[in-house]
């Protein structure tokens, strides 16, 4: 009765064991490649796989969403000797589980390695200018470089990304200098044509008031020609008025004479009326 | 003789229900099968008491096979409800239009009408030639080309 109960139990042991080699259920977003005795037999597909126990095996376990797949950053030489650091990030399918398994040792690995390679050889051969403003541009031909070998592997690559495209420290502090040059220049100019400006200005300014001055002086020339010709006009020919208005002047003179503080001897003529005669005759009186 | 080990017929029950709920944590789904037989032998047992330890092993094996074949049997693999997160199953059968010819040694471009797999036109390949213009189908996808036939 032992013996019996021995064998139900190995046969139990051996029927769960076979079962379960067996029976396998895969996730939804994974595909198994199974070999038989060594080659590719099938792709399992997510549910319930049946497999022949013993002679099936589940060699390879992939995952069919899309992969993430991180660049590490790099330095990368632009076309004018600049270096920059750049990463990216892609995004990429298993389209093909087979090739994906067959075809490439790592097929993560192989893609990384592959678009940092094209990314640098993208880059080097752009300006630095040109590398940090046309993302899009690397991201188009970067697809385009890529396909010809992701055919091989099985892979799709979905897109890829540049996260980050920078300078190098040493590269970001000249440009640095660079800008604060140039606007130390640009300061510089816009100080001296102010300068400039100001300097004309104020020599526009002189010439214009010694115009004013100039005619000033003509209109009060013509001022006291026009009031002695009045004067001459309506005095006429006698002498009469004329002395008067000298003798007056005269006299007024005289005080202002008088009332300064420093001169004490005033030294008046005694006849005042052939005084003003002579001043007369001196002048040149017409008659 | 079996003295030394007495099962009742409930030790096999409660051993059945274990293997069920076990099929939650570990999902392989055979162990569910082994968790009916295990409650079947305990019903047998619950009729006809005096069945041997080997008797009682024999038949859980027995059922928990039948029952596995069984399933089987019945099982047909069933319809993907959805082709989301599979290998190219997205995209295999989407029709788009051709916008520049293609040839067997020929490269052409196809176009869809929503984005596939990241972009709206594709460098497409051909097992014979097709004129620009026409309606086509996706065959399959070689990495960033797809193969194309006429819709």
């Amino acid at each position: 009765m032992t013996e019996g109960l021995a064998i139900a139990v190995a046969v139990l042991i051996f029927v769960v064991i076979t079962i379960a080699k067996g029976v396998r259920l895969v996730a939804q977003g994974e595909e198994w490649v199974v070999e038989r005795l060594g080659k590719y037999h099938a792709t399992l597909r997510p549910g319930l796989n049946i497999l022949i126990p013993y002679l099936d095996n589940v060699a390879y376990k992939l995952v069919t969403k899309d992969i993430i797949l991180d660049v590490q950053e790099q330095e990368v030489i632009t076309r004018d000797n600049a270096v920059i650091l750049t990463n990216a990030i892609a995004f990429v399918k298993v389209t093909d589980p087979v090739k994906a398994v067959y075809g490439v040792t790592d097929f993560s690995e192989a893609i990384r390695n592959l678009i940092m390679t094209t990314l640098r050889s993208i880059v080097g051969e752009m300006e630095l200018d040109e590398a940090l403003s046309s993302r899009d541009k690397i991201k188009a031909r970067l697809r385009e470089s890529i396909a010809d070998e992701a055919v091989d592997w099985g892979l799709t690559v979905k897109s890829v990304e540049i996260q980050d495209i920078k300078p190098s420290p040493s590269m970001q502090k000249a440009m640095e200098l660079q800008a604060a040059a140039e606007r130390e220049r640009k300061a510089a100019v816009t100080k001296a044509e102010g300068a400039k400006q100001a300097a004309i200005l104020e020599a526009e300014a002189r010439l214009e008031s010694a115009k004013r001055d100039a005619s000033a002086q003509v209109m009060l020339a013509e001022a006291s020609a026009e009031s002695i010709r009045r004067v001459t006009a309506s005095i006429g020919e006698e002498a009469g008025p004329m002395m008067y208005l000298l003798g007056e002047k005269y006299i007024a003179a005289l005080e202002k004479l008088g009332e300064s503080g420093s001169a004490k001897v005033v030294v008046m003529p005694a006849d005042l009326h052939e005084t003003l005669r002579g001043l007369v005759g001196k002048l040149g009186v017409r008659g | 003789m079996e003295n030394t080990l007495i099962i009742e017929w409930w030790h096999w029950e409660i051993a059945g229900l274990a293997l069920v709920l076990l099929e939650l944590v570990v999902p392989t789904f055979f162990v569910l099968w082994f968790g009916f037989g295990a409650m079947l032998v305990g019903l047998v047992l619950l009729v006809q008491a005096d069945l041997s330890l080997t008797a009682q092993i024999s038949t859980w094996v027995a059922a928990s096979v039948a029952m596995t074949v069984l399933w089987f049997r019945v099982f047909k693999r069933s319809q993907h409800k959805t082709l989301v997160g599979t290998a190219g199953g997205e995209v295999i059968g989407e029709v788009g239009l051709l916008v520049s010819a293609v040839a067997p040694f020929e490269r052409g471009r196809v176009r869809f009408q929503r984005p596939v797999l990241g972009a709206e036109e594709w460098v497409c390949v051909a097992e014979s030639a097709i004129a620009a213009g026409e309606r086509v189908r996706v065959v399959s996808v070689e990495g960033s080309f797809v193969k194309v036939a006429k819709a």
